[in-house]
């Protein structure tokens, strides 16, 4: 695996697992989904899927529509509940129970703490329509992490700088182009000061024009060795960014590896298929 | 100040009585605000202010069994959410006359009946209920001084359009879009902060077109006071427009109902028009940032 996890550890928010979990240089992964099992109804759509992120990997997730790769992602948050299987976020396991015929995590203080600790970046941006950029960039911070309006402007301001659009601080997300509001998004979730982010397909509903600065954003944090996951229908980006790739296929991991393995000498037929079909895009 | 109204007031009954007087326009108009001025005539602009005072009770009331209707509709206990459905259908299925009529009713009844029985009468021998009347002692009896009148006022007219609130509330909190709270969510925000945070301040953009026109409906709907025995505006210009005879009056005039009634007119308009002002500002003020017809303004 081509990764830099040898450079210094990025980020302050450490908690304790590393020491417990023993000699291995990479200690606990960040994220571990083990057997995880999830239906709408009727319809199965991960059907036992194991996947693991250690620090500072990069994982990007592929695979056709309804391969079931976002709700893959949307599981690690807890913002899907797997009906089967588990989540282990920095080596903390997520405890369910059952409630009737469905099974809920067991503790929405747990699961909060969790999700303040991985940041999603959603496809459809998802900035908060009633809050300017910088109050956007501050409110998550100011109810999750408690930090007062100071500190928390002074973070937004630095992340929105990062992302270089800290000129529209004081704008609507409405006022702003579909490249800009998914950087404030990203500024948003790096404020958080994040064990690991999510992108769940963060440039599908962008104009081909707006994808690249979206793109160069999401490709800085990535050399800044910050643990990510990543759903994308971009394969050159995902060839760019990813120390692994994770093709899934109705529900299952059809094939992982590096980006070369992935990419340059696909194993599965379906891949190849895969590969063949977006190449056309 | 008004000293000198008596003598006008003689003065031009004598000309009205007299055809070779005549009245001059500075005696007219001394007459109008002696005229205005009467005691009896100052109850028309105390009526008016009553108008405004049980509108300016009614609105917290209807909002806050509103919120609680739209909440309690959603809420996970089937008891709660059971009846919080009955009252916005209830409500909303029923002409608003007959819950005028049957809303301060059922409170004064209510209200008797714990202070005849807790309170007040509890040696009485008399019950409450005698199978043909409902009989009160004397202590627990409600007098229907206009004070009550106007708390039983603020009260149905807050249940009814609290009824309407409750759907107006219901239909905005559904409106705003799912992802803006569960990004709420996926951010560790509990489900408390997402619903003050996000979902609350958002929902005032849905909901306040409807609040603008319940609110005029509400002021249109202010006239039904009569119903429950208050003496408001509609009464006095009633009263006040009718003819007033030299023999009996002291300030004699024609039918007048006609004028009394355009100013009515005015008087509604005039409150109309100004919450319009009102609303189009708060509108601007929670529009700040929300695009809600990207698909229809501005393109084809």
């Amino acid at each position: 695996m081509p990764s830099a996890d040898t450079s210094a550890p990025a980020h302050a928010p450490d908690p304790a697992p590393e020491a417990a979990t023993g000699p291995a240089s990479d200690a606990a992964p960040i994220i571990a989904l083990a057997g995880i099992e999830k239906s709408f109804g009727s319809l199965d759509v991960l059907k036992g899927v194991d996947l693991e992120a250690g620090r500072g990997d990069v994982v990007a997730m592929i695979g056709s529509s309804g391969s079931g790769k976002s709700t893959l992602l949307r599981c690690v948050n807890l913002l899907e509940v797997p009906e089967r299987g588990e989540i282990t976020i920095a080596g903390e396991a997520i405890t369910f129970s059952n409630k009737g015929p469905a099974r809920v995590p067991s503790s929405a203080g747990q699961v909060n703490r969790i999700r303040a600790d991985l940041s999603m970046v959603f496809q459809q941006f998802n900035l908060w329509a009633h809050l300017s950029i910088l109050e956007n960039v501050m409110l998550p911070q100011r109810r999750v992490l408690k930090r007062d309006r100071a500190q928390a402007r002074q973070r937004a301001i630095e992340t929105l700088d990062r992302v270089g659009i800290a000129d529209k601080a004081d704008a609507y997300p409405s006022q702003l182009s579909g490249g800009q509001q998914q950087r404030a998004a990203i500024a948003r979730a790096l404020a958080m000061d994040p064990t690991a982010l999510l992108f769940d397909e963060p440039t599908s509903a962008l104009d081909p024009e707006l994808e690249g600065e979206v793109l160069r954003v999401i490709k800085s944090l990535a050399e800044e060795d910050r643990t990510m996951l990543l759903v994308t229908h971009d394969m050159r980006f995902a060839r760019d960014v990813a120390d692994k790739v994770v093709f899934l296929h109705q529900g299952r991991i059809e094939e992982e590896g590096t980006p070369a393995e992935i990419f340059d000498s696909p194993k599965s037929d379906r891949l190849q298929q895969f590969l063949s079909a977006s190449d056309h895009r | 100040m008004f000293e000198h109204c008596p003598a006008i007031a003689e003065q031009v009954k004598l000309a009205l009585g007299d055809e070779a007087l005549s009245i001059s326009v500075q005696e007219r108009a001394q007459w109008f605000s002696c005229y205005f001025t009467t005691k009896k005539h100052l109850s028309i602009f105390r009526a008016a202010g009553v108008v405004l005072l049980i509108l300016a009770f009614t609105v917290p009331v209807a909002l806050l069994l509103g919120f609680l209707g739209a909440l309690g509709k959603a809420s996970r206990w089937p008891v709660i959410s059971q009846i919080c459905s009955l009252y916005v259908i209830m409500v909303r299925g029923i002409p608003d006359i007959i819950f005028f009529l049957f809303v301060p009713l059922t409170i004064e009844i209510g209200i008797e009946y714990v202070m005849h029985s807790f309170v007040y009468c509890r040696d009485s021998a008399e019950p409450f209920f005698n199978g043909i009347n409902i009989q009160p002692c004397s202590e627990a009896a409600i007098i229907p001084t206009q004070f009550n009148r106007i708390v039983l006022a603020v009260v149905a007219y807050g249940i009814v359009f609290g009824s309407f609130a409750a759907n107006i509330i219901d239909g905005a909190l559904k409106a705003v879009p799912f992802g803006q709270r569960e990004t709420g969510s996926a951010f560790g925000l509990s489900q408390r902060q997402v619903f003050f945070d996000i979902h609350l301040p958002q929902m005032w953009r849905y909901a306040l077109p409807g609040f603008s026109n319940l609110w005029l409906i509400l002021i249109k709907a202010t006239p039904l006071l009569f119903l429950l025995g208050i003496q408001d505006i509609i009464y006095y210009a009633d009263l006040l427009g009718k003819m007033a005879t030299r023999r009996y009056s002291t300030y004699p005039h024609g039918d007048w109902k006609l004028w009394y009634f355009i100013a009515l007119g005015i008087f509604y308009l005039a409150l109309t028009m100004l919450s319009q002002l009102v609303f189009t500002r708060l509108e601007r003020r929670f529009n700040k940032g929300m695009v809600i017809n990207e698909t229809t303004s501005g393109r084809v």
